[in-house]
């Protein structure tokens, strides 16, 4: 109870320090893992292959060459405030001798999918055997850790793979493209959209998980969306499904990137380049005399 | 001389001749203000030195007051002296006088005496210490934190020589309620006025009260006053009440009490908010705050004393907070979407106690509820309900001057309905947490009773008369939840060591149940601890009001089986189940506090200093600080009023608490938020923290109401205090959040 208190506080908090937004893409960063499989079924017995794909920026980076590592191992209990660690990782080998160049991504400045790797999740029934019965059925996370360094340079992203004996396995959300509704050349924020569609019936997922005294509840799977962006502007840049965010061009070439999340694993990503508001750039020109300033 | 004497013989022949033409003159006094009548009070008319005095109802009758302009004269002790020149003749034949105390704070006629403690482990503050002490805005338990052995809390949590605030028990009346506070500390759940005395029990604390390894705070309402019929009203930024009470019937022997507050703070905020989306350009709200708190609280009492020796008290008290989201927040990793939640509870509060004799008395309480808690932070619902039922009964006999008795006993039955469905982390009782989006979803429902039995025997025996008391005690719990009883003896020597000094020794054992709302706990066991107090207390007073007093001492507590976090897998018929909890922790707690009061006439001075040190280990055996490891904890307060103002002060220094460093963040793809990766446990520590609050308050009395008006301002100088450390989505930059930088009150409150 009165960790509620303390909750409510952190929330009311009245001084937020400035720091980088969480949305603006520059330094490395990852934007997610979509994994083909995000929920694996617990009663197989033999191996099941799982295939994940990073998607990162680096804008900054200009093109660097990142040493790759990926280990997997069962959850050790990082919802119960376990460390994250591996007991006894399982490591993963990462095409292109372990490397990633993000020189590959240049054209769509330094944004976008990294080479998929490969997991092989041997006999999942026998890995969550020993659990009882509710914790099997609402899944056990089966974490892949992902590793990418440069120099000093450092990044640690993590997917979990759930594997559950429930029945109806959780599947990806799909973007099919981001629209805009309103011309770009706008200088004021204007609603952005995208459309998603869905893997049942246009709808998000319903799904069932166990309670801990062993009854099934429905549920239905909430998601949220996240835009990220580089020289232009996204307000507010995470929303939940059926909200909408609204956007700011810009007078240069600019990236924004959509990542819908279901919160069960279930992701989906769409970069897109977008080409400079033609009339800001034609005001940057006449404020910057006709300096190639305004060609980012 | 003879002339003079000569003079005054004419002069009373003149008076004598024109009291033949006098009238009768009927009046009452009053004090000003509360427009009391005044009983027994004399009158005198000058210069015939007439005089008059008031029955019980305040009235007075001149039968034959000479007719012209004349002095009267009133000195009453308590009370300015009256002198006023009147004239009367047939047509003006009332008066009414109210007269002025020289003060008007209720309980300045304190009695000192050598008042003998049944439980040296026990500080009480009275309701005219904790209206008057700056930086705790008049608030009860606030105002606790004023005293040694208080640890320093922004959410005014209460946390008891370096025991987690968990530690702690709230009650009002001897009864159990689940929270003291409204939100964020900002008020204690009963209005100050209808309190008469706060108690705060720390280390080695007695038989009577249980299940707490910390200590104790208890609220002690107090009698409505019969005298007359008594209201108060105030208003401040954040809240409005007041008060009523009296008499019922023409008796003094059955009085009411109705009392209560509503806070519309959340209301101040919500306006604020949507004042600055109004004048947002992108339609954002650009506002500091994103919740609106609301409370109120309601206390109705009645107690009758018309049986001589059986007196019988209800006590009703309900109290509710109520928060709600102010937009839809998506981008927090903590949990995404609204908040909305309800706390509330009532307790009807019976009590009864028998005089048989002077030596031997009964008392029993019931107290009858209901605690409802509704959280649903994004998608998370908590839902807890308790209907609660504790009983409290004693009997007391002083069998001989050197020996006395009680036996008590103090029962709690619960049936709850517990409701969760949230994510794992919110049981996470570790420092730095996984954020809330980033753990898995927890469904279950729980429905069960517990029944918690205490009993207890106490005793008092005197070895040497005004020398050396021992205090040998013993308390049985059964906790049901737990399914286990244990005896805890606890006791203490109390030596005289002269008139003005007294030196105790308390020691005890404790075992506090453990368990989480909604969700199994495993195999928990209560939590057990085991206290050492030794206390030196001199007063150099000498019976009177003014002069120093002295309280020092040193406390030591050994800490087993305490409630740690586990991310373990525990062994069930079914399979693996997560353990969630263990009793694997351990710790101990050692401090010195002192506390130096001084008063002279209306000026008192404290200094209250304590140093703990708190240590706790886990499963690994590695040891490190508590959250509570506040080393050293200064607070020097003072006050000094002079006529109807009063000017009072607060400063308090508090080594900053231990937290845990984060090394940095792992991006956690599920839930599209960064895991924080911890450092050392509890190896890094906040600034230390420091505060100056001033408080002025004026009173204006007039006839028949008295109106005040306070400005209390928390930490006036500004300081930056830092409360924690922020860091930004990806834990790469870090920056301390500081405290409300200042905290101004205005208040008014009108009283008759």
């Amino acid at each position: 109870m009165k960790k509620i208190y303390w909750l409510m506080l952190i929330l009311s908090a009245c001084n937020v320090p400035d720091f980088q937004e969480f949305s603006e893409l520059g330094e490395l960063r990852m934007m997610g893992i979509v994994a083909d499989k995000p929920e694996i079924d617990g009663a197989r017995t033999d191996d099941v292959q799982v295939v994940l794909t990073p998607y990162l920026s680096d804008i900054l980076g200009g093109g660097r060459k990142f040493k790759v590592s990926v280990a997997s191992c069962l959850d050790p209990g990082l919802s119960r405030g376990a460390r994250l660690r591996c007991l006894k990782p399982k490591h993963v080998p990462y095409p292109n001798g372990n490397t990633f160049d993000t020189s590959a991504l240049a054209e769509n400045n330094y944004t976008g999918a990294m080479d998929a790797v490969t997991i092989t999740i041997a006999n999942p029934a026998q890995l969550i055997a020993t659990r009882a019965a509710q914790p099997r059925y609402n899944g056990i996370d089966y974490l892949v850790i992902f590793r990418l360094t440069h120099g000093a340079t450092n990044l640690i992203a993590v997917k979990a793979i759930s594997i559950a004996v429930r029945e109806n396995l959780n599947r990806n959300p799909e973007i099919e493209k981001i629209v805009l509704d309103e011309e770009l050349a706008s200088s004021t924020l204007k609603p952005i959209a995208i459309d998603v569609s869905f893997t049942s019936a246009g709808q998000q997922e319903n799904y069932t998980e166990m309670s801990v005294d062993g009854r099934i509840e429905s549920l239905t799977e909430s998601y949220f969306i996240t835009w990220f962006y580089r020289r232009a502007r996204i307000k507010p840049a995470r929303i939940l499904f059926g909200q909408q965010s609204k956007y700011q061009s810009s007078p240069f070439a600019h990236t924004v990137v959509a990542v819908v999340k279901d919160r069960r694993g279930g992701t989906a990503i769409k970069v897109k380049q977008l080409p400079a508001a033609a009339r800001l750039k034609e005001l940057c020109q006449q404020l910057t005399e006709g300096k190639e300033l305004c060609e980012g | 001389m003879r002339l003079n004497l000569c003079w005054k013989i004419i002069s009373l022949l003149l008076m004598t001749s024109e009291a033949f033409a006098g009238v009768r003159i009927a009046g009452t006094v009053f004090e000003k203000g509360t427009a009391k009548p005044l009983p027994q009070v004399n009158i005198f008319v000058l210069p015939e030195s007439l005089q008059a005095s008031t029955n019980e109802a305040g009235e007075f009758v001149f039968a034959d007051l000479p007719v012209g302009e004349r002095e009267w004269i009133i000195n009453v002790t308590g009370y300015k002296r009256f002198k006023e020149k009147f004239t009367y003749d047939e047509d003006h034949t009332e008066v009414k006088i109210y007269l002025e105390k020289k003060s008007y704070h209720e309980f300045e006629t304190t009695v000192i005496g050598k008042v003998e403690r049944r439980d040296p482990a026990k500080k009480t503050l009275q309701q005219e210490e904790f209206l008057q002490i700056p930086g705790a805005g008049g608030d009860p338990v606030r105002a606790v934190e004023n005293l040694p052995g208080v640890g320093q809390s922004f959410t005014a949590d209460v946390a008891i020589q370096g025991s987690p605030p968990e530690d702690t028990k709230y009650l009002i009346e001897g009864h159990e309620i689940p929270f003291m506070f409204h939100f964020f500390g900002l008020n204690t759940v009963a209005v100050p006025e209808t309190v008469k005395s706060v108690d705060f029990l720390s280390a080695g604390y007695g038989v009577e009260f249980g299940r707490a390894a910390g200590g104790v705070i208890n609220l002690n309402l107090r009698q409505p006053r019969t005298d007359r019929m008594r209201g108060m009203a105030f208003v401040d930024f954040t809240a409005a009440g007041g008060y009523l009470e009296g008499k019922l019937g023409h008796d003094e022997k059955r009085n009411f009490f109705l009392g209560g507050r509503y806070s519309y703070l959340g209301e101040v905020i919500k306006l604020g908010a949507e004042v600055a989306q109004k004048n947002s350009e992108d339609g954002e709200v650009p506002f500091a705050f994103s919740t609106a708190p609301t409370y109120y609280d309601l206390n109705l009492s009645y107690h009758d004393a018309r049986h001589e020796k059986l007196k019988f008290s209800f006590i009703t008290l309900a109290a509710k907070d109520k928060v709600v989201s102010l937009r839809e927040d998506a981008q927090n990793t903590v949990f995404a979407g609204t908040i909305f939640g309800e706390f509330e509870f009532f307790r009807l509060i019976p009590k009864l106690s028998y005089q048989f004799d002077p030596d031997t008395r009964l008392e029993t309480s019931m107290a009858a509820g209901v605690d409802q808690q509704r959280f649903r932070p994004g998608r998370q619902k908590l839902n807890f309900t308790n209907q609660r039922y504790s009983w409290r009964g004693e009997y007391r006999k002083k069998f001989s001057p050197r020996y006395e008795f009680a036996a008590g006993t103090d029962f709690i039955y619960e049936r709850f309905h517990h409701e969760v469905r949230a994510s794992e982390g919110f049981f996470d009782e570790n420092d730095l947490r996984t954020p809330l989006e980033a753990t898995k979803l927890l469904i279950t429902e729980k429905r069960g009773n517990d029944l918690r039995q205490g009993y207890y025997l106490s005793n008092r025996i005197t070895v040497v008369a005004n020398k050396l008391m021992l205090t040998p005690n013993l308390r049985y719990d059964y906790f049901g939840w737990h399914a286990r009883g244990y005896l805890q003896p606890r006791g203490g020597v109390v030596y005289q060591v002269n008139d003005a000094a007294k030196l105790y020794l308390n020691s005890g054992l404790y075992y506090q149940p453990e368990f989480e709302f909604g969700i199994d706990a495993g195999d928990l066991k209560p939590s057990k601890s085991i206290h050492y107090a030794l206390k030196y207390e001199h007063d150099w007073r000498g019976g009177s009001y003014d002069g120093f007093t002295l309280a020092a001492g040193v406390f030591y507590k050994d800490l087993r089986d305490l409630k740690l976090n586990s991310d373990a897998q525990l062994k069930t018929k079914d399979g693996l189940v997560p353990e969630r909890f263990n009793n694997d922790g351990k710790g101990n707690v050692r401090g010195a506090e002192l506390l130096l009061k001084y008063k002279k006439n209306t000026a008192h001075l404290n200094i209250g200093y304590t140093y703990t040190r708190s240590r706790r280990s886990d499963e690994s055996g590695k040891d490190y600080p508590s959250p509570q490891d506040q080393t050293h904890n200064l607070n020097l307060s003072g006050s000094y009023r002079w006529g109807n103002y009063t000017l009072a002060s607060r400063f308090r220094y508090v080594t900053g608490v231990p937290y845990t460093p984060v090394r940095g963040g792992v991006y956690f793809e599920n839930a599209d938020t960064y895991v924080p990766l911890a450092g050392d446990k509890l190896s890094a520590r906040l600034k230390d923290f420091w505060q100056l609050d001033v408080r002025l308050d004026r009173r204006w009395v007039f006839n028949t109401w008295i109106l005040s008006l306070y400005v209390d301002v928390q930490n006036i100088t500004l300081r930056d205090n830092q409360i924690g450390t922020a860091y930004s989505f990806d834990y790469s930059q870090s920056a301390p959040t500081y405290f409300i930088p200042i905290l101004p009150t205005f208040g008014v409150k009108g009283e008759f």
